[in-house]
């Protein structure tokens, strides 16, 4: 089997699914990528049993069908320094693999391509059409809310639903939920839902970076498979019941405050100076047409900052561990966000774009 | 700077005096109060138990075999618990200055209240009568000094019901002939050392060249220099001024060695419960797990996990504990568990998003209270109902507020 692919091409392609690698295991192939010229397709695959990637490369021209398994870093250490070469050719014969371009040649040794494993997505019954970039930026709104402790495993995930022509993503970690809404063509209308891992859905990100275009996406009862127009990504959802999220999100918060984006952004990440580890937390004080963030650590000092913002009620004072605040500013498409609030104790809302919602619990004023 | 007068207040014979009290059928009689388990030990005794030789730290059959009639009495923690808290609230009416040094000892700086009580000797005279009046047939020794080492010298030199005064001109006589294992803080290991330089009483010790006990002792050696010349310039930390802690730990010798490890599992569970409960009675969140095992021979593993995030709750910190369990072989049955938070932080009082989480706290919280209020233990994991009675005796680093700087491995059982 002998494969002519462009360089760049090969090593953006194998680049990708290295993404998926495991860093360690128990089963050697899996650090390895397999590489596969069937019915006229060169495909690439890796996994690591949870997360498979398929890629179908660009190839210029091939003799012969077959495979192998390619060490996964090793090879794309090579195809990195080659990647600037007009022409790559890989040439397998059984367990070898002779790489060769402009300058010079590799042999390196590779393993038997049918026992890579492979996940099969049988449950899958439809699929649903999105935008991969619009898939990808919604990923990118609420992943700083998953959950990190193991212990609350369905909080480890995002939690993705379909219904009619709506799709919502939302991730939770116990103290801050985020939300985002947004269309997708779902023609015959299939309800669909389930928990994602973060892993599968942040290299969805590099993956719909690669395929650019439709991301048709489809969930079962166990799995999540999404489709781009040159690959597929299969991943195991998480199993179990995702809380009921729009119970958490409050209906009464009547005190609404419109702030500066980055004028906030700055200020919060000032007031964070002064805090420590052990004690983040700023107070946030609304009054009439300001706010004034305050914090204080012992040992380190206190700050008083205030900046300007639209609310005209009752002064109140609220405390918020800032590392969350900073999270939902970043991700923000809005210059202005909208704070809704009701009280010291209660769930604030933080509007941060186009039916994007974040709730962050305070920390108790005592 | 002003002579202080720091008093030591040291409760006599703690626990036995406290079941004697509740239990008058105990009075004028031998007993020594000792652990739930069968391999308990003595962790204190009556006079009446005392003049037969029975001393902390024996095993119950030694201690029948020197006082064959001897009563022995299981502990129940918050007796003396409850306890500890009325006899610090009774000195707070002579001083705020009150620092709890151990369950049954605290240092108490009179030097701002003598011109409300009058005399020190005064002072002394109604602390005995107020804890007379309120909490029965518990005697004390005190100690009054210029400051803690003299203090607590003072309240060991006459026990029972004992009063010492050293005054300032007196502290160079008293120190000339004192051996140096009188002093706190100079244990076996130190007068050992010592010995070997020829020094045996304090005159000896505090004019001990400076250079020879710095390079036996290193920097410690100044300090032992100054003790054996009485002099001791630590506060009295009030328990609000204390400084915060490091980690906070629970240990239990088990009733047998144990190799069944579904077994060991409801001792780990138990040990984290009471971790993850003084951590939330103290305020702090921790991060780092320590999961300590000791084989029959003595020999001791020790590993520990750091969460990502920090947690006083009994579970979580249960299931990092059972997850280091989980990655061990044991290679002996095993005669005492361990489980210890390091890395703590104050409980900055984050309030959860979801419903079910604010149930869960508020459930704990009830847990803690009825537990403070009725005993510990009382309402518990129903995995631990079989082992309620496997309490372990209370740390005598114990404190009001629950938190000390512990080592896992201090704990008496």
């Amino acid at each position: 089997m002998n494969l002519n692919f462009v360089g760049v091409d090969l090593y953006r392609g194998f680049n990708l699914v290295t993404g998926i690698v495991p860093s360690s295991t128990v089963k050697n192939v899996l650090q390895g990528v397999r590489l596969e010229v069937r019915d006229g397709k060169a495909e690439l695959t890796s996994t690591d049993l949870e997360v498979l990637v398929r890629y179908t490369l660009p190839v210029k021209d091939y003799t012969g069908e077959g495979g192998i398994v390619l060490p996964a870093v090793r090879v794309n250490n090579i195809l990195r320094e080659w990647s600037g070469n007009d022409e790559i050719s890989i040439m397998v014969e059984g367990s070898s693999c002779t790489i060769k371009s402009k300058g010079g040649y590799f042999k390196v040794v590779g393993e038997d391509f049918r026992q890579f494993p492979e996940i099969h997505a049988n449950d899958i019954k439809g699929f649903v059409e999105i935008d991969g970039e619009v898939f990808a930026d919604m990923v990118g709104k609420v992943a700083h809310a998953v959950s990190i402790v193991r212990a609350r495993s369905t909080l480890c995930g995002i939690f993705i639903r379909i219904d009619k022509d709506d799709i919502t993503m939302a991730a939770a970690d116990g103290n801050r939920l985020s939300t985002i809404k947004r269309k997708v063509s779902n023609p015959d209308g299939i309800p669909m839902e389930g928990i994602v891992t973060v892993k599968c859905l942040t290299f969805l990100q590099r993956f719909t970076s690669e395929c650019k275009g439709a991301l048709k996406v489809g969930i079962g009862e166990s799995q999540i498979r999404f489709k781009g127009e040159s690959g597929e990504v299969i991943s195991q959802l998480i199993d179990g019941q995702y809380p009921k999220y729009e119970e958490v999100i409050p209906k009464e918060n009547n005190k609404r405050v419109e702030i500066n984006r980055d004028e906030l952004l700055s200020a919060v990440r000032m007031a964070s100076f002064m805090t420590n580890e052990g004690y983040r937390v700023v107070k946030f004080v609304y009054r009439k047409d300001k706010l004034i963030l305050l914090s204080k650590a012992m040992d380190i000092g206190e700050t008083e900052l205030e900046i300007a913002a639209n609310y005209d009620g009752p002064e109140l004072e609220i405390s918020f561990n800032p590392d969350y605040v900073l999270d939902v500013l970043k991700i923000s498409d809005n210059d202005v966000v909208t704070m809704e609030l009701k009280d010291a104790n209660d769930a604030a809302i933080f509007k941060t774009g186009y039916e994007q919602l974040n709730v962050i619990m305070p920390v108790e004023l005592k | 700077m002003s002579e202080k007068i720091i008093m030591h207040i040291d409760m006599n014979a703690f626990f036995a005096s406290v079941e004697q009290q509740i239990n008058p059928a105990l009075r004028g009689k031998p007993i020594a109060v000792i652990g739930s388990n069968e391999r308990t030990v003595v962790t204190t005794s009556s006079y009446e138990a005392r003049a037969y030789g029975v001393k902390t730290g024996m095993t119950k059959y030694e201690a029948r075999r020197l006082c064959p009639h001897i009563i022995l009495v299981p502990g129940t923690t918050s007796r003396y618990t409850d306890t500890c808290r009325r006899l610090v609230e009774i000195y707070q009416h002579y001083t705020p200055l009150v620092e709890v040094y151990s369950i049954d000892e605290a240092f108490l700086d009179i030097t701002g209240s003598l011109p409300l009580f009058g005399n020190t000797e005064m002072i002394a005279k109604k602390i005995k009568m107020d804890i007379r009046e309120n909490l029965g047939r518990l005697t004390c020794s005190i100690g009054i000094a210029p400051n803690k080492l003299l203090a607590k010298l003072g309240s060991d030199m006459k026990k029972p019901d004992g009063l010492v005064i050293i005054r300032q001109k007196d502290i160079n006589k008293l120190m000339e002939h004192l051996p140096v294992k009188e002093l706190c803080g100079i244990g076996q290991q130190i007068e050992s050392h010592l010995a070997a330089l020829g020094i045996k009483t304090c005159g000896e010790l505090g004019r001990a060249s400076i250079q020879v006990l710095k390079n036996q002792f290193g920097v410690m050696g100044e300090r032992l220099k100054r003790m054996a010349q009485g002099i001791d310039e630590s506060p009295v930390i009030p328990m609000e001024q204390e400084p915060d802690a490091k980690s906070v730990g629970h240990s239990m010798t088990l009733d047998r060695d144990e190799s069944d490890r579904e077994v060991l599992e409801h001792h780990i569970l138990q040990l984290s419960e009471m971790v993850g409960r003084r951590l939330r009675r103290g305020g702090y969140l921790g991060r780092t797990i320590t999961l300590t095992l000791r084989y029959a021979d003595f020999s001791t593993f020790t590993r520990r996990s750091t969460a990502r995030i920090y947690t006083n709750d009994s579970i979580d910190i249960y299931l990092i504990a059972q997850e280091i369990f989980h990655a061990l072989r044991l290679r002996q049955p095993v005669r005492l568990a361990g489980v210890s938070v390091h890395n703590l932080i104050r409980n900055i009082a984050q309030i959860p998003l979801f419903r079910t989480d604010k149930m869960k706290q508020a459930a704990t919280r009830a847990m803690d209270e009825i537990n403070d209020r009725y005993g510990d233990f009382c309402i518990t994991w129903g995995t631990l109902i079989e082992r309620y009675h496997h309490k372990g005796v209370i740390s005598p680093s114990w404190k009001p507020n629950g938190i000390k700087c512990v080592n896992p491995l201090t704990n008496k059982t």
